[in-house]
């Protein structure tokens, strides 16, 4: 497969931007069945170079997802399946002294799965919260430490943890910090009925999909600097910044059901990628800048899991989706009378 | 080439000034209704005269203008720039193309470029007239529809009370027109009474009423009654002065001295009727005989009483400090003491002719109180006109003109000022109307001829007194029996007047002290 460099033009850019997304999507539709949204929205944090928290019951095709993105964009891929055992020696590496068969003995050190392109942590919140915290250093710097000795990942370098809501006997909570790493937390649905069936004609017929890869990390990156070159200008910035603080309680722009059931707001990490995500939005869109629609499309998988309900939102059973689509009406408003 | 700041600039501008402009009809037609509603109630509640009617006019057409230039001036603003672009954007469902157009920083130069041809290319393709569509909105069709009815009723109800106020005005101007008519007559009175008049004092006074006359004219009934009070004051000053200088109260003591001298006796009986025009007269004939005749001689009665009753009148003038008159009668006291039953004309002369000053003096000085006195009436008469208490044809008093006067009689009748026919200087006989002077007493004291004699026990020895006490006793008792025999007297009477000569008849005793 040929590569064609990328033209400077704007127009060329997102043509091509979507013509790459476009393609990568299909290519993963080919083996995931249904559950667009999520593709687009994995891959779109992909691009972006984010992290993905899937949640989802068993069985919907969560770590299928994962790996035939690996296998899309020919990147190596490692899955670690968490389990409350898991050390993070596991996870990082460690250091073993080796026997070279001479009578010398020397260190050597042991890379473990986290040194690859695309990292799946499956049932990522059953492992205990020593070997969680493990990868925040590699999520957020893009290497990690061990032994005292700092070593880079490859670039790129993506997370795509999942997680089971259902079953929470024997499991750990991520850290609010680790999950505020999660650029996107994406909602795995079940299947429609049509979806479903198509699913079952696939995995019970005998045959077997395979997946190409159809696009290089080096063609991911320059996806990402077209996406990063996209303007943003002040407004959007501004609003990006309110449709955030807006999740705050103690914010003048809290909705009453923010104020009521949320403890913590999003952080200032969530309004840049905000930004981010809202220009992959736009690119794809085919603007050449960043609208509000842009935002406001992208603020569920961004906001759902970096704010913190309180109990009576557990206890009236109210979900972050419920509380930030009331967040992103009255934006929506409050951007609609400043056009009045 | 200048290139606009949006695409398709002057088309948006355009659009969105009428849309702006149809949205503040409303906004500015329920202000107006607001305040035409005001207006209608403040025609409503009071009333207004014609000078008002142009000022509600004039607010009429002012709210209009006031509405009219909000929307002119709103019509003519210019939007701002992020304001035009949110509201296109947002009409027009341009994904914020046009805000970004504005605000994409200089190194997106390319981006913005391209923003530039696709937004430019997207309105090219876009009919503005459909895309933004410019409808009235139904507040503003009410609220305009609700200006204008309320424009109509305050014309109309403004309109009715105008003609109603107007009517009542007029009733008003011709009632105080009636007034003024009232006070025209009197102030036109004391023109002409000014005009006529010798005296500096008078023509003074009713001269200066011509303010009241301005004031009246100026429909300032505060100003007009003001100057009246003023013109009152004056008048009492001029009264109480004439008062103090008035010989009247002497009037009946000098007569009775002066009726002991020949050929005073008119003059006298003039005096007692404080006529003292008449004595004026009468001492000017008098004081021209005495200069005909200066060997002559008048005979005099009771000197001795008439000298001491000269001489008191002498220091009562003296005390009032009328020198003058205290000079005459010193003078004709001095002439009766030393005379011994006639008195020289040539003695008489001077006196007489000061006596016939001062009694000129004081008839003019009568006529002026007089005249004062009626001024205030009139201004009495004026002022209840003014206010109504009074009605419209009751009479009025005039300077000159007494009622009940008979004409003819001009002894009883008043006397002009200035315009006297025998060159008396201080005016001729007035017509006043003096309902609460004095009245005339006729026909009693000093008419035809009488006598008196008075006999003073301190004057003289005891023995002339008692000498001439036993003369004159018969002429009393003559006289008393005269009196007794002529007058229908009660029988009483008769008997306590008997008793009292009895009384004082000389006796033999009474005769030596």
């Amino acid at each position: 497969m040929t590569e064609e460099p990328v033209p400077a033009a704007p127009e060329t850019q997102i043509a091509e931007f979507q013509r790459r997304f476009q393609l990568l999507q299909t290519a993963i539709q080919q083996s995931v069945i249904g559950q667009e949204e999520v593709v687009r929205h994995a891959l779109m944090a992909i691009v972006a170079g984010g992290h993905v928290l899937l949640e989802g019951v068993p069985g919907l095709g969560k770590t299928l997802l994962v790996k035939t993105i690996a296998a899309a964009l020919h990147l190596k891929f490692q899955r670690v399946q968490f389990t409350p055992d898991l050390m993070p020696s596991d996870l990082l590496g460690t250091t073993l002294l080796m026997d070279d068969g001479k009578g010398h003995h020397q260190f050597r050190f042991e890379p473990g799965p986290v040194f690859c392109n695309v990292l799946l942590g499956d049932e990522i919140n059953r492992a205990t919260p020593k070997t969680q915290s493990a990868l925040l250093e590699a999520m957020q710097e893009g290497h990690v430490t061990v032994g005292g000795e700092t070593r880079p990942l490859a670039q790129p370098f993506f997370v795509l943890a999942t997680q089971n809501p259902l079953e929470m006997e024997g499991t750990y909570p991520l850290p609010e910090a680790q999950m505020d790493r999660f650029f996107f937390q994406l909602i795995v649905p079940y299947p429609a009925e049509s979806e479903f069936t198509r699913i079952l004609e696939l995995t019970t017929s005998g045959t077997r999909t395979t997946t190409e890869a159809v696009l290089s990390g080096e063609q991911l990156m320059e996806m990402r600097a077209t996406a990063a070159a996209l303007p943003a200008t002040t407004t959007m910035r501004q609003r990006a910044v309110r449709l955030v603080m807006a999740t705050h309680p103690e914010s003048p722009y809290a909705t009453a059901e923010v104020k009521r059931y949320v403890r913590y707001g999003a952080s200032p990490r969530a309004g840049q990628a905000c930004i981010a995500a809202a220009k992959i939005h736009a690119a794809l869109a085919g603007r050449f800048h960043v609208a509000s629609e842009d935002l406001v499309a992208v603020a569920h998988p961004i906001l759902r899991h970096r704010m913190m309900l309180n109990f009576e939102a557990q206890a009236d059973g109210i979900n972050a989706d419920r509380i930030l689509d009331g967040v992103v009406t009255s934006c929506r408003e409050q951007w609609k009378q400043e056009a009045e | 080439m200048h290139q606009p700041p949006l695409p398709g600039f002057d088309s948006l501008v355009k659009h969105w000034r009428a849309e702006h402009l149809r949205r503040l009809v409303a906004s500015v037609m329920v202000g107006l209704c607001f305040g035409l509603f005001l207006l209608l109630l403040a025609v409503m509640v009071f009333s207004f005269s014609l000078s008002l009617g142009w000022g509600l006019a004039f607010g009429l057409l002012l709210l209009w203008l006031v509405a009219a230039g909000i929307l002119l001036g709103v019509s003519c603003r210019r939007p701002a720039l992020p304001v035009l672009a949110k509201r296109a954007d947002a009409v027009l469902q341009l994904p914020d193309d046009l805000l970004s157009l504005l605000e994409l920083p200089e190194d997106a130069d390319e981006w913005r470029k391209v923003s530039w041809q696709k937004t430019r290319d997207q309105l090219a393709a876009t009919d503005l007239s459909q895309a933004w569509p410019l409808p009235w909105p139904r507040r503003a069709i009410v609220a305009a529809s609700v200006a204008g009815v309320l424009t109509l009723a305050v014309i109309g109800v403004g309109w009715n009370k105008l003609q109603i106020e107007t009517q009542r005005l007029a009733t008003e101007r011709a009632v105080q027109a009636e007034r003024l008519a009232v006070a025209e007559e009197v102030l036109e009175d004391w023109k002409a009474f000014a005009e006529t008049t010798d005296d500096p004092e008078l023509k003074k006074l009713f001269a200066e009423a011509g303010e009241l006359k301005t004031a009246l004219q100026d429909n300032d009934p505060r100003a007009a009654l003001l100057e009246m009070n003023q013109i009152e004051a004056r008048m009492s000053a001029l009264e109480a002065t004439i008062a103090s200088e008035s010989i009247a109260s002497q009037a009946t003591q000098m007569a009775e001295a002066l009726e002991a001298f020949e050929g005073m006796g008119a003059m006298s009986a003039a005096l007692r009727n404080q006529n003292f025009q008449a004595a004026a007269e009468e001492a000017a004939q008098l004081a021209a005989e005495l200069k005909r005749d200066p060997q002559g001689k008048k005979d005099l009665r009771r000197e001795a009483v008439a000298a001491e009753m000269l001489a008191a009148e002498s220091a009562e003038a003296g005390k009032r400090g009328n020198s003058s008159l205290s000079k005459a009668l010193d003078q004709m006291a001095e002439a009766a003491q030393s005379a011994k039953g006639s008195v020289p004309n040539s003695q008489l002369g001077e006196p007489t002719q000061s006596l016939r000053d001062q009694f000129s003096q004081e008839a003019a000085r009568k006529n002026r109180g007089q005249t004062a006195q009626t001024g205030k009436q009139q201004l009495d008469a004026l002022r209840r006109r003014l206010q109504g208490e009074d009605a419209k044809d009751a009479p009025i008093a005039q300077l000159g003109k007494s009622p009940g006067k008979e004409s003819g009689d001009e002894a009883k009748e008043g006397q002009q000022a200035g315009t006297s026919p025998g060159g008396d200087p201080r005016g001729d006989l007035m017509h006043l109307l003096d309902p609460a002077g004095p009245e005339s007493v006729t026909g009693q004291l000093g008419e035809g001829e009488s006598e008196t004699r008075t006999l003073s026990a301190t004057s003289g020895s005891g023995t002339a007194a008692a000498a001439t006490k036993t003369l004159a006793m018969p002429d009393y008792v003559e006289l008393s029996q005269q009196a007794v025999a002529d007058e229908n007297l009660p029988l009483a009477h008769r008997r306590v007047i008997r008793t009292y000569f009895e009384r004082i008849r000389p006796t033999p005793e009474t005769q030596t002290p």
